[in-house]
């Protein structure tokens, strides 16, 4: 059959066919027997398809749902109590297991990105503000160099380090020897989210997320490494880390710009 | 209006406002249930594979762009879950109707069979790629455009899929004596 022909079969069966295309195909089934049999056919399928019955959703399904949901969309440093207990919760259901070894994978290789460097080439201004850029993530080849800021703030060292992989962008913090620190990270939703943070083993901190912000307070002698997802390129600078002292030591709060 | 509304959900769930999901599933799971539904056959099955989507969903709402429609990448996931359950469960493979759960080598038995039954049977006969064409088309009346979309395909290839898809099934039907051909 002439595809001309087939295709207005098909588009009559979709209830797609102009005025001139019905009376085409009226003239052409009255003339081919075959075409007339598929069309007719084609229309008793089309008919059993909008007789079927919608299904009814099973009534627990929406609670069973939001029982598996996970307590937070970020991961911010449960009480060791909680974590083993959502954990052992997680591993109990079976549909989290494939998707367990995926996270495994994916965390593997962003611990791999957040590997601490040791060099020190801290490039602290005058005012405290340091220039960086977020290059758009198509332009990265597999990581770029480390963007390292090293932080005083009174008498108490830390050190910032930005660092690139594919799509994501990965900030460690190393604390200070000897006084709590609160960070602040702020940075657009639209360009970044936050994913999850990493902890040093044994520590702890605090943290509070929304969208655009995390507010986080982080004891002597803590590492953490916090991992955003690049949502979409950008040139623009993105992440502004403001931090200061938890005591209340300093009055003035350094701000970096990554 | 309702894709404002649903990106203003998204945004809540994002704050921490977990339970805000709920008004996500309460107007979703019936669509994304009967969309598996068709496209396995199974209520157990679609109830394991809509729940995964909800999930999958919820642990990537901070992936969602929201310059898109929040249902369509929603949708996505469903497609794509559904699929995904689909080619496991069957592996690729030439797909015959006497494979297919639930289907019957004996004539007089199937006759007895509700015409419903037969059709899902059938369908679930058909290889997944036209297997998900006429469900996109026929029970969620996607147009081409919407199946080309969420499938990531040409518009042509959809209607070449749709075509071969239809082409079966009547072959199917008329074997089994569910259409009388003319």
């Amino acid at each position: 059959m002439d595809d001309y022909y087939n295709d207005l079969i098909h588009k009559d069966i979709d209830g797609n066919l102009t005025e001139e295309e019905v009376a085409d195909l009226e003239k052409f089934l009255n003339s081919n027997e075959e075409a007339r049999k598929l069309h007719n056919d084609l229309k008793a399928l089309s008919g059993m398809f909008t007789s079927e019955k919608i299904q009814e959703t099973p009534p627990d399904l929406k609670q069973q749902i939001m029982n598996s949901l996970p307590d937070n969309l970020y991961q911010t440093a449960p009480s060791r109590g909680s974590f083993w207990e959502q954990l052992t919760n997680l591993w109990r259901n079976t549909r989290f297991q494939a998707g367990m070894g995926f996270a495994v994978g994916a965390i593997a290789m962003l611990l791999v990105t957040a590997s601490f460097d040791n060099a020190s080439n801290g490039n602290v201004t005058d005012n405290g503000i340091v220039q960086g850029t977020l290059l758009p993530n198509q332009t990265y080849p597999e990581s770029t160099p480390a963007d390292i800021r090293q932080v005083t703030i009174g008498q108490t060292d830390c050190r910032l380090r930005l660092q690139h992989s594919e799509s994501f962008a990965t900030l460690t913090i190393q604390g200070s020897s000897h006084t709590p620190l609160t960070f602040k990270l702020d940075y657009p939703e639209q360009e970044m989210a936050l994913r999850f943070i990493e902890r040093g083993p044994g520590k702890t901190f605090t943290a509070a997320v929304n969208a655009e912000t995390l507010l986080l307070e982080l004891p002597p002698n803590t590492e953490l490494a916090i991992h955003f997802l690049v949502k979409k390129a950008t040139t623009k600078k993105s992440l502004k880390v403001t931090v200061n002292n938890a005591l209340g030591l300093s009055s003035s709060p350094q701000e970096f710009i990554f | 209006m309702s894709d404002r509304i649903d990106k203003a959900w998204v945004e809540r769930c994002l704050n921490g406002e977990k339970k805000v999901f709920g008004n996500i599933l309460d107007k979703y799971q019936g669509i994304i249930f009967n969309l598996a539904f068709r496209m396995i056959s199974n209520r157990d099955d679609a109830a394991d594979v809509t729940q995964n989507v909800f999930l999958k969903a919820y642990s990537r709402l901070s992936l969602f762009d929201p310059k898109y429609k929040f249902f369509s990448w929603l949708y996505r996931i469903a497609v794509n879950e559904s699929l995904k359950f689909v080619k496991k469960a069957t592996g690729v493979k030439d797909y015959d109707l006497n494979e297919a759960p639930g289907s019957t080598e004996n004539d007089q038995s199937f006759e007895e069979t509700e015409q419903s039954n037969v059709l899902n049977t059938i369908v679930n006969s058909l290889q997944p790629d036209y297997r998900i064409v006429i469900v996109l088309r026929h029970y969620q009346e996607l147009t081409y455009l919407e199946i080309s979309e969420l499938l990531n395909i040409p518009e042509k290839t959809v209607k070449s899929r749709l075509f071969s898809a239809r082409k079966l099934l009547r072959e199917k039907l008329l074997k089994k004596g569910v259409l009388l051909s003319g």
